[in-house]
């Protein structure tokens, strides 16, 4: 069964009146905002853990792209470039609301534990599943104690997949600084995730 | 590169980094390292695994959450689509309801109209001129008397005056 979005309905008839102009992906927004919304979805949802938050700035995403589309010149992966657009979002979102941000955090933020409890067990092992499930919330833990740009960084790679380039295109920074701050979250991780792991044993 | 010597910090990240079909020649390099140090692939494989968990339990948390929402629907119309269908329906009922009575009440609305006009336009119109000539005819009076109203009583004064006296004397 196929779904529709309010956002792709909201522009559906705006797209045809578009269609005399020049082709660019917008002209079927409707399959744009399919496409790349659970991807924009999980990105802003990880970086943020509300789930309703992250619903308004994925909205958000979708409706600035449209009303900047001109701007789109194909320079970039469209997705690479919704992904500037809501991390410029969700930057614009912790800055501005940065207290009420974290009062919210604190009150109706997603725990570690339950997101590591959506981990899918190929294995049926309950032990093993146990010891995945721990692990993955161990990894929250130190993923919540990197810098905010450190941890943009590190969904990026490794939630999204993106490439370097990718990431830097996204970010507006440089390929050598993506990887520093790649190589810093990694090693800080690494760290917390060792001290926790051993902790936890 | 031997087994002894162990990757380094950035070797290792390097790695951690890289996508599996990566197949440059630095990465392969470091691989082949990895096959022949199992410390360095037991240490990799310690980060690794968590962080193929990571994300596989942040896209099923997103999905799960995803399907939950609002904007996830199916592909019936709009609901601002179905609201029109349904505002246009009850008023083309009302219209089909309110047509015959309409059709019904118009032509005696049309005659009360044309009575209410004929009856209040001459009369108001034939009022309005008869006190205009009525003023009319007041100021023509009172300019073409050769003695203004007020001072009437005084025109004939001896005779007004007789007549009384004449009358009072009689009583």
């Amino acid at each position: 069964m196929s779904t529709r979005t309010p956002t792709a309905d909201l522009f559906t008839q705006t797209s045809e009146a578009a269609a005399g102009a020049l082709p660019t992906p917008f002209d079927d927004l409707g399959a744009v905002v399919e496409a790349h919304r659970l991807r924009v979805y999980r990105f802003l949802l990880a970086s943020l853990r509300d789930a309703d938050v992250a619903e308004t700035l994925t909205q958000e995403t979708f409706l600035r792209a449209w009303n900047s589309r001109s701007s789109f010149r194909g320079e970039c992966s469209l997705a690479t470039w919704l992904t500037r657009i809501a991390l410029n979002l969700l930057r614009d979102h912790t800055r501005t609301n940065r207290f009420r941000f974290w009062r919210r955090v604190s009150a109706q933020a997603v725990d570690a534990t339950e997101i590591a409890s959506f981990l899918p067990h190929r294995d049926s092992a309950l032990d093993t599943r146990l010891i995945a499930t721990e692990q993955v919330g161990l990894l929250w833990q130190a993923v919540d104690t990197l810098s905010e740009r450190q941890r943009t960084i590190f969904l990026l790679r490794f939630v999204e997949e993106m490439e370097l380039s990718e990431i830097g295109a996204a970010t507006g920074l440089p390929l050598s600084t993506v990887k520093s701050h790649l190589y810093r979250a990694l090693a800080h991780i690494r760290e917390r995730y060792s001290k926790l792991s051993r902790k936890a044993v | 590169m031997n087994s002894i010597d162990h990757l380094t910090e950035e070797q290792f990240y390097d790695l951690v980094i890289s996508n599996p079909t990566d197949s440059s020649v630095e990465v392969q390099h470091l691989r082949d390292h990895l096959l022949r140090c199992p410390e360095c692939a037991a240490e990799l494989a310690f980060l690794r695994q968590p962080l193929a968990d990571f994300r596989s339990s942040v896209t099923a948390w997103a999905d799960h959450h995803s399907n939950n929402r609002s904007w996830t629907r199916t592909s019936h119309p709009s609901s601002f689509a179905m609201l029109s269908a349904w505002l246009l329906a009850a008023a083309a009922l009302i219209l089909v309801i309110a047509l015959p009575f309409a059709a019904h009440r118009k032509p005696a609305t049309i005659a009360y109209r044309h009575a209410t006009y004929s009856d209040t336009k001459p009369s108001a119109a034939s009022s309005a001129t008869i006190g205009d000539e009525a003023l009319l005819e007041e100021v023509n009076q009172t300019v073409s008397s050769s003695i203004p109203t007020p001072m009437q009583p005084l025109a004939d004064p001896t005779g007004a005056a007789g007549n009384k006296i004449d009358s009072n004397s009689r009583n």
